[in-house]
């Protein structure tokens, strides 16, 4: 009792407490002054009758993300509504989260943003992100025209409210280098590979020399974008339905882990992960033409592009013990909770969902969310490679949302972490997956009795 | 008319109190900053590691629950090993070296302001933007590092990439970082040594060891105390080389107290466990410091 007193004295005196409100705004002022990004102010300031007032929107400055105001994407919206005077910042990606975190503190977080899925579940539970459930009923748009990539935006689970909107999606996919394919007169992959199958083919593209590996058929290293479709495709989950409990530590999920610890140790047709650097991953080895295939992002296709090496197209991923199942999950949009104006917010989103979106205005290998627009997206593609762009299109129908839950991203890094220690052969896959279970139920225990 | 004497030691008692004042309001800026940026947060900080707040609900008080987990979690206790390694590692080897540089560059031969500023190089660069050519250098397919040893016929490792070689790979950066800088601190010192203790020793027929081992070594020990208090506290606190390098990884191998700090704090937003291990971090810097205060009487000679 008396401690339950200390508790709600504590409690009151930090809820009072001018102190770190005080101090959350000198760190807002901060952070806005610190700010490495481009500005762009545009738009009149107007007091016009209708919707008016500032709006702020902040989208990712990363490689590979599109800078839609660039290719006129706004131009729409400021053409609609003039009196809004809308102020757009791109952010680098390292500082992204804390500067949202830090301006929401302050109550002066951006009225709309990219958020990645990654945050959706921790925003939502703090408050930050706006529920957009009734936005979505009164709104024009034809939701039956999207894809469904709605699942993983409702908190606390796919049943919850809705706190983000989906503009485009992004996938897994199988690359494979041509030449190495064509130089061993064996088909190209296609959708009746299966794991086997890719093991099999693996085997035969692998070259040794003078007992040294100088070529590897394909890549096995961990990764939610390397492997987690395996682990579906096999009956494997990582969390439950409720987002409350982990799930990893199962026969299927044992078995998927091995089968890609076997393609490294036991047919040694796949480097180890000792082999990458942590920034470079499997794809500096498949561009220099020493792997035939690789399972990878569709955000890879950005950076082949940009070489002329090797000569390269993509595929489905195999199918799996259960069927063919891939990860996928939406790029979004959140309107702040502290917004003024969200209604103009919401507006801009909607333009971000217009059917007429240019296509152009998607990254390379990033899907559009309306269903129509992949057709005028695959055209815009046509003159250049993957040649067979249209499999990741194709392959949606075998989609299952990317568990990222709560907590992803401190749950991913002690999962990635503990599976290294497996993937250097410090323990078993068995030990492996039932340690990173403990670690990542703890995480998420943590996060729900928080 | 002159002014008495009572009336003269009251007007330069008034004047120095006049420049008193506003000596200290000169000082005024530095301390309300003071107070307010760094003893503020320390005193703030200290409040959070009481609770769990994580920057956008209100603070919950969890008592010492925050440490008590922090002893209670063996990754904790991996986290601590790493910074002790790299630390236990970097500090006598790296001060070694920087003597052993600073003694062969000790001289006035031609070129040897050049050669002083090229090792001097390192330092003036940025931590980031080496810690990613140092990236380069260690891939294992590709990076110089391999080349060479590949040369004589020595496969090389997968430096970052494996939990063995992750860490020495990182301290050989960080030596080769911060060499310069103990560097330019021992030549400051060795200048300090009178040249005729060397004739004096050189007359009792004491030889190059002798002057080295019994007037060098001795004479320099100062220096030596104070680049191993800078180096050890530098070395508690390393982050930039992990955070670019490695992560962290792979495996929690390189996964220093202060990254950890970082990836509580700003990558999970657990803030009140993020300021406990920061205590414990200062803790662990202060006893070690203090350790080093009370041994150096054994050590350190004091001219």
């Amino acid at each position: 009792m008396a401690m339950q007193t200390l508790d709600d004295a504590w409690q009151r005196s930090m809820d009072r407490g001018r102190f770190l409100r005080g101090a959350a705004k000198l760190a807002t002022a901060a952070t806005a002054l610190g700010l490495g990004a481009e500005g762009l102010s545009c738009g009149p300031l107007a007091e016009a009758a209708g919707m008016s007032g500032q709006l702020m929107f902040w989208n990712l400055a990363a490689d590979g993300y599109e800078r839609p105001d660039k290719v006129g994407f706004l131009d729409p919206f400021r053409t609609s509504y003039p009196q809004v005077h809308l102020k757009v910042q791109y952010v680098p990606w390292q500082v992204y989260l804390q500067k949202i975190l830090t301006l929401s503190a302050a109550g002066t977080a951006p009225d709309v943003y990219f958020a990645s899925i990654a945050w959706i579940y921790d925003l939502a539970k703090k408050g930050t992100a706006q529920n957009l459930d009734s936005y979505v009923q009164a709104s024009h748009l034809d939701f039956k025209k999207y894809y469904k990539e709605f699942d993983g935006l409702r908190y606390p689970d796919a049943r919850g409210n809705l706190y983000a909107i989906p503009y485009e999606w992004v996938t897994i996919v199988l690359y494979y280098n041509k030449a190495i394919f064509d130089k061993a007169r064996i088909p190209y992959p296609d959708a009746t590979w299966t794991y086997d199958t890719y093991r099999r083919v693996a085997q035969e593209l692998t070259i040794r020399q003078g007992g040294k590996v100088v070529q590897y058929g394909c890549t096995a290293d961990w990764g939610y974008d390397t492997s987690d479709s395996l682990l579906h495709s096999n009956g494997g989950t990582l969390l439950s339905a409720d987002n409350r409990k982990c799930t990893f530590n199962s026969p299927p999920n044992i078995e998927s882990v091995q089968y890609l610890l076997d393609l490294v140790y036991k047919y040694k047709v796949a480097p180890s992960p000792a082999q990458y650097t942590p920034q470079q991953g499997a794809e500096q080895l498949f561009m220099s033409g020493k792997i035939a295939m690789m399972i990878g992002g569709v955000w890879i296709i950005g950076d082949l592009r940009q070489q002329n090496k090797i000569p390269w197209d993509i595929t489905m991923l195999p199918t799996g013990k259960v069927e063919r199942r891939v990860i996928n999950w939406p790029n979004q949009y959140v309107i702040a909770s502290t917004s003024k104006n969200k209604e103009a917010a919401w507006k801009l989103i909607e333009l971000a969902l217009r059917p007429d979106r240019p296509a152009n205005t998607f990254g390379p290998g990033k899907v559009p969310i309306i269903r129509a627009d992949t057709k005028v997206w695959l055209t815009l593609d046509a003159h250049r490679p993957p040649k067979h762009e249209s499999a990741i299109v194709e392959q949606a129908k075998y989609n299952v949302p990317l568990q990222a839950g709560p907590a992803w991203s401190e749950w991913r890094a002690k999962l990635d972490n503990t599976m290294q220690s497996v993937f250097l052969r410090r323990m078993t896959a068995q030990q492996g997956v039932a340690q990173a279970t403990q670690a990542i139920q703890s995480v998420l225990d943590q996060f729900w009795a928080s | 008319m002159s002014i008495s004497a009572p009336r003269r030691v009251g007007s330069l008692r008034a004047q120095r109190r006049r420049e008193v004042i506003e000596a200290y309001l000169y000082l005024l800026p530095t301390f309300v900053g003071l107070i307010l940026f760094s003893l503020g947060a320390i005193v703030v900080s200290v409040g959070i590691s009481f609770t769990d707040w994580d920057v956008l609900q209100p603070p919950h008080w969890v008592g010492l629950s925050n440490y008590v987990r922090l002893f209670g979690t063996p990754l904790n206790w991996q986290v601590f090993g790493n910074t002790f390694y790299y630390t236990g590692v970097i500090v006598p080897v790296g001060t070694a070296l920087a003597l052993g540089l600073a003694l062969a560059l000790n001289r006035g031969l031609r070129g040897i302001v050049l050669l002083r500023s090229l090792y001097f190089l390192p330092v003036i660069s940025s931590t980031v933007a080496v810690s990613l050519v140092w990236g380069w250098l260690y891939n294992q397919q590709f990076g110089l590092i391999n080349y060479l040893l590949s040369v004589v016929g020595i496969t090389g490792p997968a430096w970052l990439a494996d939990t063995r070689t992750a860490m020495p790979a990182v301290i050989i950066m960080s030596i080769w970082k911060g060499l310069g800088y103990n560097m330019v601190i021992f030549l400051a010192g060795l200048q300090g040594i009178p040249q005729e203790l060397y004739e004096a020793a050189a007359i009792d027929g004491a030889g190059a060891w002798a002057r080295f081992r019994y007037v060098t070594l001795p004479l320099v020990s100062p220096t030596t105390f104070f680049v191993v208090v800078l180096s050890t506290i530098a070395a508690f606190q390393v982050f930039d080389q992990t955070y670019v390098m490695t992560g962290g990884g792979p495996a929690y191998s390189t996964t220093t107290l202060a990254l950890f700090i970082y990836q509580n704090a700003f990558q999970w937003f657990h803030m009140g466990y993020a300021a406990a291990l920061s205590y414990v971090l200062f803790v662990a810097v202060a006893v070690v410091t203090l350790v080093q205060f009370r041994v150096q009487g054994r050590f350190v000679f004091y001219r």
